[in-house]
């Protein structure tokens, strides 16, 4: 079994996005935007996967005070060994697809998002 | 009854040299034709300049005298200046008024006014009088504040609309002038002169009582009090006057606040939308902290569905797991019993021997019972499901996307009112950016403050004529103690205060009398030389106000608010000409082009009517203003002379008579 | 048909016969008189009436008889 993730991160390009979404969506915290793009991912149907050329931005302690987020991990993805790296995973995924909406319809709105 | 025979122009205006015009004895009508500026207008000036000294335009504004001259005499002969010489009849005496304007002494070219002296003298059936007896004569027989009523021209008009609104300055002095000219000032006068008297003798009493040993504290009371009636008469008199100042700001500063209600309107505006846009941004900023809130828990509500359907999946494994245990636990229990049966060989409940093929059955039962290691798991597994099912619980519900939009729709709402708002702010800003908002806001704080001024005063002076009545009373209380003493010099002032006092109260009766009856006549007369001039045949007549306007009444009793010029016109002439049937006062009138609102039908009827209006009629107009043969036909005999004004030059004008 | 001049007097006569019948009707015709000739010169107009009723009350005393 592989030693779950300690950090988390995301790639640059999925950085950048988090900021332009943080910045237009207006999220109190980059935190809150990951969060929101990990269950996006998710609610279309992603699995966890690899991931390359992710940088560190959070402490795992920190993201997930009081480890709900792994115990949920656990509970969707009962087959999963590492479910800090595969929530890693599930952010980048999200992260990727939200840049695609917004290249798709560029006055998409979060609101929208949750229509769905 | 002041009747003008002849005019002696000498260059005044146009009329260059010496001219003269003459009135006819007889009563009837006397028509000047001329074109315009030949000098028609000029004629009714010099007769208001021989009387008062004074020329004014049409608007009623004065004329600077050293522009009267005529041109062409300063430039021809170098002569400055004009006279005027009046004759005129008035009650059995002849008179002959002159007036001058002549440069001064050692100016040759005068410029100015300053430049030119006025000399003037009346002679009253030969011998010249002195300068105060010919002002005083002069203003007996006619009054400057009533020339208007003699001296018409139709430019004027409008004045006499100002008699419906009460209220204005022009129709209190056009009501003050119609009084004047009917006379009710000798009764006013008379009233206010008596009450004078009758508070000068109420002094001399008291005089007389501080005299007389017996009567001498009464008599000093008596002083006191009037002393002190005195002072409050001059305060209620200053507040009157402070009451008078303070009303006529009011009327120039509601002038004033007119002009500037829209500036107003607009710096309160800005007020407002600053106050606006103001509360918005508070709103939004509200607003958007509860939409990163909301935010940080949107994720949730993505997840909500997935979660949901684990957790379901879960509690029936956790359902389908307690229902195991419980078999497992019921089938122990019962293993338990039948071991001990075994054991002991025999059923505990029937007492029954266990052998042979029922010892094989109970052995073979007991041997299928769920071993505690399985049990043991099965409760393991049921902790495991039920720490997950409550995990997952923690992470259902939040994310609440329709309060989400909602606050976000609020946020876009007050985006764009905000916005709205910024933009008319902008343009406002652009309005009002020379605007002294101080002085626009101190004008309102201004007016408030007169407004509680006007109170003040007008509570003031009712405190003040309620001490003076309260004052008076004690007056006369002390009055009646003196008068039980007998004394002649007690008698005589007595005598005379008492006589003041009656004359004082005739007087004040007479006063609102003879009002009540002007009215009435001037009201019939009026309507009857309207009914004449007027075309309309549903109008019925005039009303009267305390003012002395006139309304048109319909045959159906309604009043006509509303009136034409041409109508304004019909109204005053039927008012000058009941006022001429109601005067004391009475005199020629003279009218400058007074047809000019009239169609053809109302100035036959207004030339017809003439004669009845006055005993002497002079009419200056154009002709095609009024065609010399129809009047002619109309008038007959009742027209006494006709003159033209002829064309010498632009600036030199001449009478002739028309043959 | 009465002049206005006559209007005047004979409104205040009749007030006076009915009210202050006490007041000779000729002083009030003289000062009615003044009151008009005088109506622009208030001072003169005050002189004039002050001197007619001291005229008056001195052709016209208090009498012993007339105080009863």
């Amino acid at each position: 079994m592989a030693e779950d993730k300690k950090t988390i991160g995301l790639t640059e390009a999925n950085k950048k996005v988090m900021d332009d979404l943080v910045e237009k969506a207006g999220f109190k915290q980059d935190m809150d935007a990951a969060k929101f793009a990990f269950s996006f991912a998710v609610s279309r149907g992603k699995e966890p996967g690899p991931v390359e050329g992710v940088g560190t931005i959070w402490n795992v302690g920190s993201f997930d005070e009081g480890g709900d987020l792994k115990a949920l991990m656990r509970n969707l993805f009962p087959n999963v060994d590492a479910p800090y790296r595969a929530l890693e995973s599930l952010m980048n995924t999200g992260f990727a697809m939200l840049a695609e909406e917004t290249k798709k319809n560029p006055g998409l709105r979060i609101e929208d998002l949750l229509k769905n | 009854m002041l009747a003008i025979r002849s005019i002696t122009l000498t260059d005044f205006g146009p009329f260059k040299g010496e001219q003269r015009i003459e009135f006819p004895a007889d009563t009837g009508v006397v028509i000047l034709y001329g074109e315009n500026m030949r000098g028609k207008t000029t004629l009714l000036n010099a007769i208001r300049y021989a009387l008062f000294g004074r020329v004014i335009t049409r608007g009623a504004a004065q004329i600077a005298l050293h522009q009267i001259g005529n041109w062409e005499t300063a430039k021809e002969k170098g002569k400055y200046g004009f006279k005027v010489v009046l004759e005129f009849d008035h009650e059995g005496s002849k008179y002959e008024l002159t007036r001058e304007h002549r440069p001064r002494q050692g100016i040759t070219k005068p410029q100015t006014d300053l430049d030119y002296q006025q000399e003037y003298f009346l002679r009253k059936d030969g011998n010249v009088l002195g300068p105060e007896q010919t002002q005083s004569e002069l203003a007996r027989i006619m009054p400057e504040t009533v020339s208007r009523f003699f001296l018409f021209d139709g430019e004027l008009l409008q004045q006499y609309e100002e008699l419906l609104r009460n209220e204005s300055d022009m129709g209190r002095n056009i009501k003050e002038a119609i009084e004047r000219i009917l006379g009710v000032p000798v009764l006013t006068n008379g009233r206010s002169d008596f009450s004078e008297l009758a508070k000068d003798a109420q002094k001399r009493e008291a005089k007389a009582a501080q005299k007389n040993q017996k009567t001498q504290s009464l008599g000093n009371q008596n002083e006191a009090l009037l002393k002190q009636r005195d002072g409050m008469q001059a305060e209620t008199e200053r507040l009157k006057k402070e009451l008078e100042t303070a009303r006529a700001a009011k009327v120039s500063k509601e002038a004033e606040l007119r002009n500037t209600e829209r500036a107003k309107a607009l710096l309160d505006e800005r007020t407002r939308l600053q106050d606006e846009i103001n509360t918005a941004e508070v709103r939004l900023k509200e607003k958007e902290e509860k939409r990163k809130e909301l935010l940080a828990v949107a994720w949730k509500g993505l997840l909500s569905s997935r979660i949901r359907s684990t957790r379901e999946g879960l509690e029936k494994e956790l359902e389908s797991q307690r229902e195991t245990h419980r078999q497992a636990v019921v089938a122990e229990d019962v293993s338990s019993k039948l071991k001990t049966a075994l054991d002991a060989g025999e059923c505990s409940t029937c007492g029954q021997e266990i052998t042979g093929a029922a010892r094989e059955r109970i052995t073979k039962l007991i041997s299928q019972s769920v071993p505690k290691e399985e049990r043991t798991k099965i409760e393991a597994a049921i902790q495991t499901l039920e720490t997950r099912i409550a995990a997952l619980r923690q992470s259902e519900g939040g994310g609440n996307a329709e309060l989400l939009q909602e606050v976000q729709d609020a946020i876009d709402d007050l985006k764009v009112k905000k916005a709205t708002a910024e933009d008319r702010l902008s343009d406002i800003r652009e309005q009002t950016k020379d605007f002294d908002e101080t002085e626009v806001r101190k004008l309102y704080t201004d007016y408030e403050k007169t407004l509680t001024d006007i109170g003040l005063l007008v509570n003031g002076i009712a405190a003040q004529e309620a001490a003076f009545t309260a004052i008076t009373e004690q007056i006369r209380k002390v009055a009646a103690e003196i008068a039980k003493f007998a004394d002649a010099d007690l008698d005589a002032s007595r005598a005379r205060k008492e006589l003041c006092e009656k004359l004082n109260a005739l007087f004040s009766e007479a006063v609102d009398a003879y009002r009540e009856r002007l009215r009435g006549k001037v009201e019939k007369d009026a309507t009857a030389l309207f009914t004449e001039l007027t075309s309309e045949p549903e109008y019925k007549g005039l009303s009267i106000n305390d003012s002395y306007g006139l309304t048109i009444v319909h045959q159906d009793g309604s009043t006509i608010p509303v009136r034409s010029a041409g109508a304004e016109h019909i109204v005053a002439l039927s008012l000058m000409g009941a006022l001429q049937r109601n005067a004391p006062l009475r005199g020629p009138i003279v009218m400058d082009s007074p047809f000019g609102r009239l169609d053809d039908a109302h100035t036959t009827k207004v030339v017809q009517a003439l004669p009845n209006m006055a005993s002497q009629v002079m009419l200056l107009v154009y002709e095609s203003e009024l065609d010399p043969k129809e009047v002619r036909n109309y008038l007959q005999g009742k027209l006494k002379k006709e003159y033209r004004i002829g064309r010498r030059t632009a600036r030199h004008s001449v009478v002739e008579t028309v043959a | 048909m009465t002049t206005p001049d006559q209007e005047l007097l004979d409104t205040i006569e009749e007030i006076r016969k009915k009210h202050f019948p006490e007041i000779p009707a000729d002083l009030v015709k003289q000062l009615v008189g003044i009151e008009r000739d005088f109506t622009e010169n208030r001072a003169e107009a005050y002189k004039r009436i002050t001197q007619a009723i001291d005229s008056h009350l001195v052709q016209n005393p208090v009498t012993e008889e007339a105080k009863d």
